[in-house]
């Protein structure tokens, strides 16, 4: 293909909405939402929309002043431009703008605007342009300037007032008088000022042929008398006055004229060679997506061809002001043109680019994939905000992820290997859907639930809603907001076991603004999210849960900073004052959008513990200051919290997450990985109760844990077993290595200071400072105690056996 | 933020006197608590306050004649759901704000219902403010002002008709409360003796350390 033709895929348009007075609210003294906003939001829609025959829209901006920009696919010659050779050719437009139109109407569609500027020849088909304006503007009411040109307006748009919404058939008037103009080749109403112009249209009312009473009024009925009378029909149908006697675009299709075209569509393209290569919706997102990571900037194209000019305040300022409001000499207002000019972004230089990278990026062999990896790999340790924005990088990491797509879920482990090294955002919708694993059926699945029967909950959604995440447009935009309401409601039904939580509405907000525009996706991915990670946090009652989860990440403070955990401990703070927001919601009541993007793109990959170590993370990087503050410090530091760097979050609570044992975070109330659950053995009630774990401050590590870290060469040497037993007892069987401290000559009450150094025990524990020293007793109260005087004396990763020495001879020999 | 600093002292004069009380704010969701605490510790509102979950705290100081009024304020979640978590905060306070929303009748039943519980459960000598907010959307009233009014005299509550956005009678509502808090000695010690586990070492350590000197 040549470059010429690809030089000009996207077009750009703007307008700017009509502004809102400020003061206005909604109910609940919410302010109205922006214009501009609810167009972003209806606009979503519009990008879902795939058809031969229409231009592909791309991308929807929201600029300052309420200004919007639509980019869209676009390209060949205008309609305006086009020259034909024979009526067949006329027809297959005709067929081609049906096409279009019947889709159009079957998704409730109005163009509006059909012109001959808004058609275009793409070799060999018609594609229409500009057909989501009407729609996006609410059907003009967002906008100032009318929609559409009025030479093409049918009588009944014009009859009807300014706030009903045109119908389909409205477009079909439009193509008639465009066929009209073209079989006559004239320009029909040129030249008339606009008052003749909508008397001429609505002298066409009781007309019967109005395709002949056109003719009349251009003088050319000579043409008329030679065109083939089926046509003459075809075009009369499009122009009955009564839209109920004009048919549906789909009615018209079915006309026996059309079916000649298929005879006679061969031999008749014109000039083959410069055909264009028509392109599928995903890889125009895609081109799009790289044109602005090289740094395409869609305002400042508008802005070299003058379609944003910036005007210094002053100029709008009116001449004079009359004191009871009228203004003179000011110019007119953005707001009311829209200006059909449209600029083109050019991406010739890269496909260039792309051309000259090594086929292997190009056309990713996933058996050979490490040949990928080797090369990204030193990309791959820069920071995020680097790799995010290299094009080189997104382009490969996107070709490779495209591959390993097409071939879930036989590569699923291929999937989490790599989202690990990080994630294109790009793809992050998908990805995260296939690693959630959401159902194959999700969609249908959740259009069976009923998302509309009013409930008790609705109230508590409703004003929800408007305070989540509100920042963002999308999720601000009253489209937003109705499928907002529609997810969590499908939640809450689709659960009866289950109640809606303050915090549910967060955790929906990140999935909905990646999925906006597949709202069954975005439910499926929250639905498994919560299965996983928020198993019975939102039970009626969930307290116990909540207990749990906090009473693990006491425990975990103390595994991995006693300091902390021993100076949070004594200034009274309690993680049940600043955490049950960070767990209810995994940080999404926390963090603004695009960071928890970052910050889930590894949480996902993590198990259902790996949270509590992304809390202590956070915690780390506040460390100093709390170490510093006594409790009013401490709790206005979190009720304010400061700026939070996630990548090193998630960097470290990875490691984090791999020095400590697995059942130290054990929870009751989690949902385990059915070949792990002999780990966990033993931990679960009537052996261990809740109030047993929030009582502790140091964790249990089971009997199968510690089992496997004895017989592992290297875990054993990270490993100190100190038995707490009388010696006597001791001396009849221990494990082999471990040291015996008994307990009644300490003061447990106190910590390790110059007066107990002197134990030569005691020493042999400082020298193994920085093990995982299991404490393993034959009361637990007494192993508790001993556990706490270890953590006040400052000794990281304590925790006790699970069930004490006699567990170890549950199942026969220890180890 | 400027109040994060932690209690403002009064200029070095030895005789001024701080007092230091806990007050929570209750009342059903999206009624304007967290946007009243934001109108009064920083004087600004934010027409998307994003919902509490649990709780949040916050501090702001007001000077009223020879004493320093230091408030510690717990803003709850207004989810009944998060009703279990209340008495966590409310125990040990020292002065309740009882929010409704003007525009909704039952959000005034529901404050009704945490007076109750406040008179039940709470220090007895607890100081109750009753605050109809959203004043200014008048056009949407539901709520009498007499009608609050006429309970909040039956039940010895303070009461003011309050706007988070416009700040009318905002500053007043917790002027008032320090007004009619005692400034002596015994009243912290036996508020606060209540408290117990998460917030109780902290306030018994400050109300021996710093009410009223
Ligand atoms: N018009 C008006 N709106 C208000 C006023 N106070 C709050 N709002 C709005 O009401 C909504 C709810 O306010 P919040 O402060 O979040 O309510 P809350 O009581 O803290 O709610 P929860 O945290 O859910 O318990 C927000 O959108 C505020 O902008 C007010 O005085 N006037
Ligand atoms: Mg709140």
């Amino acid at each position: 293909m040549e470059d010429k033709q690809l030089n000009r895929y996207y077009g750009c348009l703007t307008f700017v909405a009509k502004q809102r007075s400020h003061d206005l609210c909604g109910s609940n003294g919410l302010p109205l939402t922006p214009n501009s906003i609810k167009i972003l939001g209806r606009a979503q829609f519009l990008k879902t929309l795939e058809h031969p025959n229409l231009f592909t829209y791309i991308d929807v901006l929201r600029g300052k002043h309420e200004r919007t920009v639509i980019v869209s696919e676009q390209y060949g010659t205008p309609l305006s431009e086009f020259t034909f050779e024979n009526i067949i050719e006329i027809l297959g437009l005709a067929k081609d703008v049906l096409k279009a139109l019947s889709y159009l109407h079957s998704k409730d569609i109005t163009h509006r605007s059909l012109s001959k500027k808004n058609i275009f020849f793409t070799n060999p088909q018609w594609k229409v342009f500009n057909y989501g304006l009407y729609y996006m503007t609410g059907n003009g009411t967002d906008v100032l300037f009318p929609i559409g040109d009025i030479k093409y307006f049918a009588p009944d748009v014009i009859l009807q007032g300014p706030h009903e919404k045109t119908s389909g058939k409205a477009d079909i008037w439009s193509l008639g008088i465009i066929l009209a103009e073209i079989l006559l080749d004239c320009d029909i109403f040129s030249n008339e000022s606009l008052s003749t112009c909508i008397k001429d249209c609505l002298s066409f009312i009781d007309i019967n042929d109005v395709f002949y009473d056109i003719a009349k009024k251009c003088n050319k009925c000579d043409i008329l008398k030679k065109l083939p009378y089926e046509i003459i029909l075809l075009v009369n149908k499009m122009l009955k006055t009564n839209p109920i006697d004009r048919p549906s675009a789909r009615e018209l299709l079915k006309e026996d004229i059309f079916a000649l075209l298929t005879f006679e569509k061969v031999n008749n393209k014109k000039n083959q060679s410069s055909a264009y290569l028509p392109l599928d919706r995903n890889l125009l997102l895609e081109l799009y997506h790289y044109w602005q990571l090289a740094g395409g900037d869609v305002y400042q194209e508008l802005k070299k061809e003058g379609l944003i000019r910036t005007k210094p305040a002053v100029l709008s300022i009116p001449n004079l002001l009359l004191l009871e409001g009228t203004t003179f000499g000011q110019t007119v207002n953005d707001a009311r043109i829209f200006e059909e000019q449209l600029i083109f972004l050019t991406i010739n230089h890269l496909i260039e680019r792309f051309r000259k990278l090594p086929k292997i990026y190009r056309y990713p062999d996933l058996n050979n994939s490490f040949i990928i990896s080797k090369e990204t790999s030193e990309m791959a340790s820069l920071p995020l905000a680097i790799k995010e924005r290299d094009i080189d990088y997104q382009f490969k990491r996107i070709q490779l992820f495209k591959k390993i797509l097409k071939f879930l879920p036989s590569e699923h482990n291929k999937i989490l290997r790599e989202s690990r090294q990080d994630i294109p955002p790009f793809l992050r919708a998908i990805i995260w859907s296939k690693i959630l694993e959401i159902d194959n059926d999700y969609l249908y699945q959740y259009t069976c639930i009923d998302k509309e029967t009013p409930m008790p909950t609705d109230r508590q959604i409703e004003v929800d809603i408007p305070r989540c995440h509100q920042y963002n447009e999308l999720l601000s935009s009253s489209a937003g907001h109705t499928k907002f309401k529609r997810i969590l409601k499908a939640w809450v039904k689709r659960h009866p076991e289950y109640v809606y939580w303050q915090g549910l509405d967060s955790l929906c907000a990140p999935f909905l603004y990646l999925n906006f525009n597949n709202e069954a996706r975005a439910y499926s991915c929250l639905k498994k999210f919560i299965d996983k990670y928020l198993h019975n946090f939102f039970l009626r009652d969930n307290s116990a849960v909540i207990k749990e989860y906090l009473a693990k990440f006491k425990h975990l403070i103390a595994f991995l900073d006693p300091l902390l955990a021993t100076h949070l401990l004594k200034i009274g703070f309690s993680p049940e004052l600043f955490a049950i927001p960070w767990f209810l919601t995994m940080f999404s009541h926390v963090f603004p959008i695009q960071k928890i993007l970052n910050l889930w793109d590894s949480l996902l990959l993590g198990s259902a513990s790996y949270p509590l170590f992304i809390g202590y993370s956070v915690l780390q990087q506040l460390r100093s200051v709390l170490l510093e503050s006594g409790f009013n410090e401490c709790i206005l530091l979190f009720s304010d919290l400061p700026e939070i760097d996630i990548e090193k979050c998630v960097k470290d609570s990875m490691l984090f997450y791999e020095s400590t044992p697995r059942s130290v975070t054990y929870r009751q109330n989690e949902v385990v990985d059915k070949n792990e659950k002999a780990l966990f053995d033993g931990l679960d009630p009537p052996a261990v109760t809740i109030d047993i774990i929030t009582n502790e401050c140091c964790p249990r590590i089971s009997n199968a844990e510690l089992k496997v870290m004895v017989q592992n060469p290297i875990l054993k040497t990270k490993l100190l077993i100190v038995d707490i037993r009388h010696p006597t007892l001791y001396n009849e069987s221990n494990i082999p290595g471990s040291l015996n401290i008994h307990t009644v000559d300490l003061k447990l009450e106190k910590h390790i200071d110059n007066s107990l150094m002197h134990k030569s025990e005691l020493s042999v524990l400082y020298n193994n400072k920085g093990k995982i020293i299991t404490v393993i007793g034959d009361n637990d109260k007494k192993t508790s105690e001993f556990c706490s005087f270890l953590l006040k004396s400052g000794f990281p990763k304590v925790c006790s056996l699970n069930g004490g020495f006699r567990t170890l001879y549950m199942n026969g020999r220890p180890f | 933020m400027a109040n994060k600093a932690g209690p403002q002292r009064p200029n070095g004069t030895a005789q001024a006197k701080i007092c230091q009380f806990k007050l929570v704010l209750l009342g059903e969701s999206a009624v304007g608590k967290s946007s009243l605490v934001l109108r009064f510790v920083k004087g600004q509102f934010h027409e998307y306050q994003e919902s509490t979950i649990g709780a949040a705290f916050l501090t702001q100081t007001v000077c009223l004649d020879d004493t320093t009024v230091k408030f510690e304020i717990w803003d709850t979640a207004g989810q009944e759901r998060y009703h279990s978590l209340a008495p966590m905060y409310y125990r040990g306070a020292q002065a309740a704000i009882v929010v409704y929303d003007v525009t909704n009748q039952d959000t005034f039943g529901r404050a009704k219902t945490w007076v109750k519980e406040l008179q039940r459960q709470a220090s007895p000598n607890i100081v109750i403010a009753l605050a109809g907010n959203k004043a200014d959307l008048a056009n949407k009233r539901c709520v009498e002002y007499e009608e609050a009014q006429a309970y909040a005299e039956e039940n010895g509550l303070l009461f003011m008709e309050t706007s988070a956005k416009t700040g009318t009678n905002v500053n007043e509502i917790f002027l008032a409360i320090a007004k009619k808090l005692p400034k002596s000695e015994t009243i912290g010690g036996s508020g606060s003796g209540q408290g117990r586990r998460l917030v109780e070492s902290d306030t018994t350590a400050k109300t021996s350390t710093s009410c009223c000197k």
